[in-house]
């Protein structure tokens, strides 16, 4: 076990010291797999179904806000649709634009959700995403998970209907028309889906947020619960077509990441090292801000002195007061082997990162 | 001579305007009424693009329809049924961008208030110096 803590950290270690490279190559990979995955499954539109312009492409990703992974992805399939038809391509854009007034708008951070989970449906483990959604991220991502879902099944319902498109006339225009939006609005699997992806990531992100102990496992396994009822329900009532031992075994992986994530989460801020820089009237400042990893103790938890970090008065109080408290009793002796658990009410920097103030604290 | 909590209280304010704050910044830099009249807006032109969008969907599907009994049509009873639609959607999307736009501005105006006085606190650890 002391083994395992120290590869964590290990990996940590280098994480933090090389984050500048890490996260550009992980944006890389994820753009490519995205696109790469658009062009095998469509490619219909030959110039741009080849290696070299998704490597471009990815390499343009790496560089830029991870919102242009889902803007790439857009266009790739749009252009693959302007390649099938032209009456397609229009209904594609309509259903962007749509999308993206509706409900994009108001979560536009959470766009690589939206291009990740159209290729997580195609490989068949979709189910994992919500659960790790609900634990690392905000309730905005309902609205991009939703998104995602509808942009799979429209893309679904045009390659399976895409030979038949492809063999109509120019004159049938209205029929090709007439097929896709039959298509989408029989479609009761993507309602299905959409509305267990949403309770699951809402449920899961409440619950570990409640000040009890053993929240995170308790949101892991209530979410899973919750995707895996609400999705075989609908599949025995409306007969969605949903695989049940895909969602099953979809939802147990899920739980795994979920606790591999759990086993990082108090370890690693995802807010990452900040590197900031400012002055003044004395000393220009540069400052790398690196989150603390560990608690300064062994594998129990158990600490040999209680640091600046572990009086968790919040560094900013509330309106009005005093605002830089450090919280630390002067006067208090404390005992060798004090300790605190991780996951006990001292311990809850996400609610205070998010409740007291987000400058990247997270202690 | 480093004073280590000024380093301390304008790292994290740096942090924060480099981060969030950029956001929360931006939000404060309007009154609430002009910020939240501005996501009405917003809102309202989202809905009427999707639903001008919605009609014309609506009308080429039908269109062999509208084209054979256009003059057999109740035009008026359509065109209300297509304002009823219309009101309904209008009423329910903005009242749930008022509801975020007004979370919003709420998060960000306590936050910023939290900046503040984090720059007065800096104020005070340099005249103590």
């Amino acid at each position: 076990m002391k083994k395992v803590f120290e590869i964590r950290e290990k990996i940590i270690e280098i994480y933090y010291k090389y984050d500048v490279f890490i996260l550009p190559v992980l944006k890389l990979i994820i753009a490519f797999i995205v696109l790469h995955t658009v062009n095998s499954k469509m490619g219909y539109f030959t110039k741009i179904d080849n290696v070299a312009v998704e490597l471009i492409a990815s390499l343009l990703c790496s560089f830029l806000p991870s919102g242009m992974i889902l803007v790439f992805a857009g266009l790739f399939t749009l252009l693959h649709m302007y390649g099938l038809s032209l009456i397609v391509a229009g209904l594609g854009a309509v259903l962007y634009i749509v999308l993206y007034l509706l409900f994009l708008r108001f979560s536009p951070k959470s766009a690589l959700v939206v291009a990740v989970l159209p290729v997580l449906m195609l490989w068949k483990i979709p189910y994992m995403l919500p659960i790790i959604l609900g634990l690392a991220a905000s309730p905005g991502t309902v609205v991009a998970a939703g998104c995602g879902v509808v942009a799979y099944y429209f893309l679904h319902i045009i390659n399976s209907n895409s030979a038949t498109i492809a063999t109509m006339e120019l004159s049938e225009v209205q029929d090709q028309f007439k097929l896709m939006i039959d298509s989408m609005l029989a479609n009761k699997g993507m309602i299905i889906v959409v509305i267990a992806f949403a309770v699951t990531i809402i449920v899961v992100y409440l619950i570990r947020r409640l000040p009890i102990k053993r929240n995170w496992e308790i949101a892991i396994g209530a979410g899973a619960v919750l995707q895996i009822l609400i999705l075989l329900i609908g599949d025995v009532k409306l007969d969605t077509g949903i695989s049940p031992l895909n969602v099953i075994l979809g939802s147990v992986l899920g739980v795994a990441i979920a606790f591999v994530l759990k086993f990082f989460k108090f370890c690693v801020d995802f807010n990452r090292s900040e590197r900031v820089q400012f002055e003044d009237d004395d000393y220009y400042y540069y400052v790398k801000a690196v989150p603390k990893i560990n608690l300064g103790a062994g594998e129990s938890g158990r600490v040999r002195h209680i640091s600046r970090r572990m009086a968790r008065k919040p560094f900013i109080d509330s309106w009005g007061q005093e605002v830089y408290d450090d919280g630390i009793d002067e006067n208090y002796d404390y005992e060798e082997g004090e300790y605190y658990e991780e996951g006990s009410e001292e311990y809850e920097p996400e609610e205070y990162y998010e409740e007291n103030y987000d400058s990247g604290d997270e202690q | 001579m480093l004073n280590r909590e000024k380093v301390i209280v304008m790292t994290r304010m740096a942090s924060y305007e480099e981060g969030k704050g950029k956001e929360h910044l931006r939000i404060c830099s309007y009154f609430r009424s002009d910020y939240i009249g501005a996501a009405i807006l917003k809102a309202a032109a989202a809905v009427t693009i999707t639903f001008v969008f919605a009609i014309a969907l609506y009308i080429y599907y039908n269109f062999e329809d509208f084209m054979e009994n256009i003059y057999q049509m109740d035009m008026m009873s359509l065109v209300k049924a297509f304002g009823r639609y219309y009101l309904i959607s209008l009423i329910v999307y903005v009242a749930i961008s008022y509801i975020i736009a007004f979370v919003k501005y709420l998060i960000a105006r306590s936050n910023v208030r939290k900046y503040k006085n984090n720059l007065k606190m800096t104020r005070k650890l340099q005249k103590e110096k």
